[in-house]
């Protein structure tokens, strides 16, 4: 029983992570820039696959995380500044567009995997395999996905709090036009802040492949739970996603551990409450 | 704004006449070995979906990524009512339309505290992933029919020959007697080129009949191959889309239809007017549902199995709003187009360019996104001040 609760929030908190690192760049765009990023998904999605195909050419694993995370940035800057830039106050044809360039990937990446799902060739072998301390079994893997994920959550935290361009941030999000009339470079912030969301995403789709394998459908379903996770921690809420993220993340996995029926609709159904009993998330802030 | 001109009367009757006289020949056509019946059947259906999504979004301002709750649940309970009950397949298609109405009056009475915007969007696509995850679910196979899903059992309707005779001959004599009806009572219209399509019309549907009578139909319909499922079923889903496009139509001019349009621009002066939001709203969701279900029974029949998969599939809600905004949102007209171009896109250049095809669709989009922010019925055909832009500008604020 306690064994099986250990390896149950173990898995709660890999998957967290997971979920953590498509949320924080969904909600850190849609605070700063209003934009509900419905590509998001996607990038996770294809950020699996870029990392897959880099690891298969190359047998280095992290650079295939690297290679995932840089190329979903170039991709979500170019995006933003090429097409959603142009379209800026006009959230409705904003919204069309992330939609348009969700259905481009998806459809690509079908031409290209179709529905196959596989995961790395190799990866180090420290990060294969078990640890097994007492009658305890942590599956190695699944402790690097919480590793990466609370690095990046640092990491951001560090960013926003810390820099100065986090604090045009966080004054963008707080004031996207006061912060320019101030002086701020905002669309160049923009721009990064959207890259990094992506990039985000990327990396996340990239660790999850060792662990969910990859498949096109990670993208809907990732973009379906980053929706969840911003509801359940407040819409635009850094603090917020991270313990959503958690929450989400460990009641998942406890009941699909103890309670498998429940497990698939178990973070909508947390959104669906949250959103009856407290719509404005559960750590929301100012909304 | 409001628009005050109605849509019902400033439409160009002949051309929407010459339109499903068009539609109504293809089944003759098809007997010579044209296969579009399959491929306009479906248009007919997904329109009908759109139009359902085109009725919340376009004209309600409620984005419901959830709709495929309603048309999923419409297909099932089709399936079990032909199934289990043995009903008709008319008894069939208003349990669906109603069991999508029931649907739409428990989402809004349920989240009737945050009914706007993403909250609202967000519950919908959280209900809908709920009975979605339900249905996949090993525990609920008997009803679901697990992966493989259901088989539907073919309503008698779609073999019965009478029916396909009742719309043969029927449809024509109708749209005959509508044209000629319309070109002796309508002298006022002062167009040639409305008289001249009117009369071309109505002369088209009496030769129909004619042609019918005279040719051996019977011996055309044992030809190998032939069977008259196609043509019935797409005989239905015409009728069927033609008959909710103009109701919703009226709906939407109607006072109802206006207050929604208030309550898309400004819910607060809506309410302040003295309309209850909430009553609207929901009257507005619970008809989309219901048009959605009777869309979702249609479609049950078509797919001839019916599983979680491909009828809950969050991915159909995506692809309506995508026809939805390339035909022009809050157009109607643009609803069914837009589902017609796609669909109908996929269908010829798939066989070419393989799954190509979408990544086209996919830019063809995106630049109709840019060049045309009303969309193509909104942009060419219509001049009402339907505001593509304004229209869920209330979602993300």
């Amino acid at each position: 029983m306690i064994t099986t609760l250990v390896s149950a929030l173990l898995d709660g908190l890999a998957l967290s992570m997971l979920y953590f690192m498509i949320a924080s760049g969904f909600s850190l765009i849609f605070g700063l820039e209003d934009i509900v990023n419905f590509a998001h998904g996607s990038f996770f999605m294809l950020g699996a696959f870029v990392a897959y195909e880099v690891v298969g050419y190359t047998g280095s694993f992290y650079l295939g995380l690297f290679a995932a995370a840089l190329s979903m940035a170039i991709l979500g800057a170019i995006v933003e500044s090429g097409l959603l830039r142009k379209k800026f106050g006009d959230e409705t044809g904003i919204i069309m567009i992330t939609l348009g360039v969700m259905y481009i990937i998806h459809y690509g990446a079908l031409i290209r995997y179709g529905a196959a799902s596989s995961t790395y060739g190799s990866i180090p072998s420290y990060l294969q395999g078990t640890l097994n301390p007492g009658p305890f079994i942590l599956n190695n893997y699944r402790i690097f996905i919480i590793l990466v994920g609370l690095i990046i959550a640092i990491s951001v935290y560090v960013f926003l709090n810390k820099t100065n361009v986090g604090m045009i941030v966080r004054a963008g999000i707080d004031d996207a036009d006061m912060t320019e009339a101030m002086g701020a470079n905002i669309e160049g912030t923009f721009t990064l802040v959207f890259a990094i969301g992506c990039a985000l995403a990327g990396l996340g789709g990239a660790a999850a492949v060792g662990w969910v394998y990859t498949s096109v459908d990670l993208g809907l379903n990732y973009l379906f739970f980053a929706f969840a996770i911003v509801v359940i921690g407040g819409l635009g809420s850094f603090k917020g996603t991270f313990y959503g993220s958690l929450l989400a993340g460990v009641t998942h996995e406890l009941f699909a551990y103890f309670l498998p029926f429940l497990a698939g609709p178990s973070l909508f159904l947390l959104m669906a409450a949250i959103l009856l009993l407290k719509p404005e998330g559960l750590w929301g802030g100012k909304q | 704004m409001i628009s005050d001109d109605a849509d019902y009367l400033d439409i160009d009757t002949g051309s929407l006449a010459l339109i499903v006289l068009l539609f109504a020949l293809v089944p003759i056509f098809s007997y010579f070995g044209l296969p579009y019946l399959d491929i306009l059947t479906r248009v007919f259906i997904i329109g009908l979906f759109a139009i359902s999504f085109d009725l919340l979004l376009g004209y309600t301002g409620l984005l419901n990524f959830g709709q495929t709750l309603f048309f999923g649940m419409g297909a099932y309970v089709l399936a079990y009512t032909l199934n289990w009950l043995g009903f008709n397949f008319f008894v069939g298609l208003i349990f669906s339309a109603l069991v999508g109405l029931g649907l739409g009056v428990l989402l809004s009475f349920i989240i009737r505290r945050s009914f706007k915007g993403i909250p609202f969007t967000f519950f919908s696509l959280a209900f809908a992933m709920i009975v979605l995850s339900m249905y996949q679910k090993r525990l609920l196979q008997g009803i679901s029919g697990g992966e493989g899903g259901i088989i539907v059992n073919l309503p008698d309707v779609f073999q019965s020959i009478w029916v396909l005779r009742f719309f043969e001959f029927g449809v024509f004599g109708l749209l005959a007697l509508i044209f000629l009806l319309l070109l002796m009572r309508r002298t006022e219209i002062e167009s040639i080129y409305a008289k001249g399509a009117l009369l071309a019309a109505s002369t088209l549907a009496v030769a129909g009949i004619f042609y019918l009578a005279a040719s051996h139909l019977d011996s055309l319909r044992s030809l190998p191959g032939f069977n008259r499922i196609g043509p019935n079923r797409y005989y239905l889903s015409l009728v069927f889309l033609i008959g909710i496009y103009f109701l919703t139509r009226r709906i939407v001019n109607s006072p109802v239809g206006k207050v929604w349009q208030s309550i898309r621009e400004n819910e607060t002066r809506a309410a302040v007017i003295g309309y209850n939001p909430f009553t609207y709203k929901a009257l507005a969701v619970s008809i989309s549902g219901s048009i959605a279900g009777l869309a979702g029974g249609l479609y049950a029949p078509y797919l001839l199995t019916v599983s979680a998969g491909n009828v809950f599939d969050p991915f159909i809600t995506i692809r309506a709003l995508i026809f939805t905004v390339l035909g022009g949102l809050g157009t109607l007209r643009g609803a069914i187009l837009g589902a017609g171009i796609i669909l109908l896109l996929e269908h010829f250049l798939n066989p070419i360019i393989g799954a190509w095809t979408n990544l086209l669709i996919g830019v063809l989009f995106i630049v109709v996104v840019f060049t045309m922010p009303r969309g193509i019925v909104g942009q060419f055909i219509s001049s009402r001040g339907k505001s593509f832009r304004e229209t869920v500008r209330e979602l993300v604020s």
